[in-house]
């Protein structure tokens, strides 16, 4: 695919939204604002399309306009903020990367990672499902999974915990064989 | 350890609390030059405590600051094994301050904590995208298109609404989150015969003069519905306009008064008038529930709410499926599109705007339009667009009816952002939608019942002391006069429902008003009211007091430009 233009952005967003939105989620921005300021980057990108070098990475160059937007809610007052708390995201910004000739950027394939994720998924046992449901679908907190299934908040966190495993797991597993093949 | 390594402890401690002896400052020097590993500890030691600053100076303050670094200089009391249950409690949103303070520390004193930290969330993020519909991709494209043209739409009010910063608070934070209460799904009823149009004159002059007596009574007090009503009424129609048409069971008792209940409007303008003060406008066809006298809920439809006494007596609340709207801000848009989305705007004073089922709320200027997506769990700034509450807008506004080349003006088209009325038409605009006025105002002496020529001339004071009091102002492009057509006088009229109380066109008692009704005055002005005589301009006051009527001649000389129109509203 040729560099971005007005007329073919949709694509670029299609193909590198969910490892933006990934990122942006890496720099302890909170949960319901991560797509906000995705979309900002995505904004932001389109409105200065002629400033992109096409040799450049597209994704890393988002990436640094998500993360500058990212530190701007640093400045914020506290109850504008979008993130967590600014000394986390201190951290998480500094450890993060945004130039394509570093290490590769954790959410880099947001797409593969997302198909890998949607399969393994599938292979979830029902309860387990459930549980991902309730928490991800729904936005139940661990009290209320609790509560709904007479368990105690410990042990959802604990089995929502081993649920995450498992699918990580399952997921690197199935980048790591598209790779080698 | 060795003694070097617990001096240089001891001076770096020193050191970080600003209580290091020169000598020992330059003794540190030494051991740091003779230890590159001394030296790298304390660069690293000077880094976190430089950030620990700004961290404590931009929100921990003082105590949590010297904990941080006391516990940073104690070699840390927390352990790494503690980091995987931290960060589990990251994703379920369970973190404690503390704990997210552990977590922040571990990870400043372990890159490789970083990572993890930062590898979970994006698993996390990653999952949700993949489990929550609303986070698809088809969604995230979609809401971002509407963002793009939102965003880049060449409008006014949305440049004005960009250049404001937009504020988001969780719920819980001090803002007000207001729980919804599950309403039974209404089912389609067959529809009622069409009833007669009321005149709203026989409306207001009867019922809403009881309301208005509740209202000087004191709102703190239980509604008292009109003898003849039902007792359990806690709101009433107090105008209609159009032809106005229920559902079969989804009518007030005598298309008039209302219970606690749901209702559907299938046409039609009515006005509501609950208890406390408040009136709200619903525009059909609308579904509403009115749940009693400080709370209104709107299922679909166009309604306008002013809180008017309600906002000093206990609030209002109104609600919808996707949003619901704080006990701030006096005057409020909502077009209710049932569970899937709400587009709600404050026209006068700010709002706090809760989504309570994706849990956080914000703070909502006036005039800034936003829309609440549930399908896309989101809240997007939209264009402003008030042509969607015209209807809704002159009927809250008290503006019976006009003829002529008569304009109602949209809220948010004020003399400042729209300077001139357009070529051709007489505009008129809410100025102040309800105040209590200081002291007398001075008002231009006009006989009702007779057309008057108009000229500067004697005035009245206007005892206006503790009267609630609406001020209109109509106004036209005198200058270029468009206005008349071949020579022939053009008329245009308003009609309020209110009485009207004083009549102001002389330069200098528009002037002295001006303030008082929060105008902008001569300054941006460029030239308003009329002074000399003979300009063949005439106005009407009717008998009734509620009508005010031009004739707009344009002979030469100054002609008339502004009136300013006061209403008693009590």
């Amino acid at each position: 695919m040729s560099g971005p233009t007005p007329e073919n952005y949709v694509q670029f967003v299609r193909q590198y939204h969910a490892g933006l939105r990934a990122f942006v989620r890496s720099l302890g921005v909170l949960p319901m604002w991560v797509d906000d300021i995705a979309q900002e980057a995505f904004i932001v990108a389109y409105e200065r399309l002629d400033e992109f070098d096409e040799s450049r990475d597209f994704g890393a160059w988002v990436r640094g306009i998500a993360r500058n937007l990212v530190i701007n809610e640093r400045r914020k007052d506290a109850r504008r903020k979008r993130i967590l708390a600014d000394n986390l995201t201190d951290i998480l910004v500094r450890t993060s990367s945004v130039q394509e000739d570093e290490d590769e950027e954790l959410g880099d394939y947001g797409t593969a990672r997302l198909a890998a994720l949607r399969d393994c998924l599938t292979q979830l046992p029902e309860k387990s499902r459930d549980l991902i449901k309730a928490r991800y679908e729904k936005d139940e907190a661990a009290p209320d999974i609790a509560d709904r299934l007479q368990m105690k908040a410990p042990a959802v966190r604990k089995a929502l915990e081993r649920v995450r495993d498992a699918l990580k797991r399952c997921m690197e597993e199935k980048l790591r064989c598209v790779a080698e093949v | 350890m060795t003694t070097d390594d617990s001096q240089f402890q001891k001076w770096v401690g020193d050191l970080l609390d600003g209580e290091l002896e020169a000598a020992d400052r330059d003794a540190l020097a030494r051991l740091c030059e003779a230890r590159p590993d001394l030296a790298r500890r304390l660069r690293d030691e000077l880094e976190l405590a430089e950030m620990i600053r700004q961290i404590a100076r931009d929100e921990w303050g003082e105590a949590a600051f010297s904990e941080e670094l006391g516990q940073r200089l104690r070699g840390g009391t927390i352990g790494v094994d503690e980091a995987p249950e931290l960060i589990q409690r990251l994703l379920d949103g369970d973190l404690t301050d503390e704990q997210l303070r552990s977590l922040v520390t571990l990870c400043w004193r372990d890159g490789a904590i970083a990572a993890e930290v930062r590898a979970a969330l994006i698993q996390d993020d990653l999952l949700h995208q993949v489990v929550a519909g609303a986070r698809s991709e088809a969604a995230f494209v979609e809401a971002l298109e509407t963002r793009m043209w939102a965003e880049q739409a060449e409008d006014q009010f949305v440049s004005s609404v960009a250049s404001k910063i937009v504020s988001m608070t969780p719920a819980g934070t001090g803002t007000v989150s207001i729980p919804l209460v599950p309403v039974a799904e209404t089912p389609v009823r067959p529809r009622r015969e069409r009833l007669p149009v009321t005149s709203i004159i026989a409306l207001a002059g009867g019922w809403a003069a009881a309301a208005a007596a509740v209202v000087l009574l004191g709102m703190a007090i239980q509604f008292q519905p009109k003898p003849g009503a039902p007792m359990e009424s806690v709101a009433e129609v107090t105008r209609v306009r159009d032809d106005v048409r229920w559902q079969v069971e989804g009518a007030p008792v005598e298309d008039r008064y209302f219970a606690p209940g749901r209702y559907a409007l299938e046409s039609g303008v009515i006005t509501v008038t609950f208890g406390s003060g408040a009136e709200m406008t619903v525009e059909g066809p609308a579904e509403f529930e009115v749940r009693g006298e400080r709370e209104a809920f709107v299922h679909s439809g166009v309604a306008v709410l002013a809180k008017n006494d309600a906002v000093a007596n206990g609030g209002f609340t109104l609600g919808t499926d996707a949003l619901d709207l704080g006990e701030s801000g006096e005057t409020i848009g909502l077009v209710a599109n049932g569970a899937a989305s709400a587009e709600a705007v404050v026209f006068d004073g700010e709002s706090e705007i809760c989504l309570p089922r994706l849990g956080f709320c914000r703070e909502l200027f006036a005039l800034e339009p936003v829309r609440a997506d549930l399908r896309r769990e989101k809240l997007f700034d939209i264009p402003y667009n008030p042509g969607v509450f015209a209807k809704a807008w002159q009927a809250n506004a008290g503006i019976q009816g006009n003829t002529g080349p008569l304009r109602v003006a949209l809220p948010g088209e004020t003399p400042l952002t729209d300077p001139q009325p357009k070529a051709g038409e007489v505009r008129l605009s809410v100025e102040k939608i309800r105040f209590v006025a200081a002291g007398e105002i001075e008002v231009d002496t006009l006989e009702p019942g007779q057309f008057a020529q108009v000229s500067a001339g004697d005035g009245r004071k206007l005892d206006s002391s503790g009267r609630q009091l609406r001020s209109y102002l109509l106004e036209w492009d005198a200058a270029t006069g468009t206005l008349t057509k071949d020579g022939e006088p053009v008329e245009a009229s308003v009609t309020f429902d209110h009485e009207i109380v004083g009549v102001i066109y002389s330069p200098e008692r528009l002037a002295d008003s001006d303030d008082l009704v929060g105008a902008a005055g001569d300054g941006l002005l460029a030239a308003r009211g009329q002074s000399a005589p003979g300009s063949g301009d005439q106005i009407l006051l009717s008998d009734d007091r509620r009508t005010v009527n031009l004739k707009l001649s344009g002979d030469g000389g100054d002609r008339l430009d502004h009136v300013r129109v006061l209403v008693a509203l009590n």
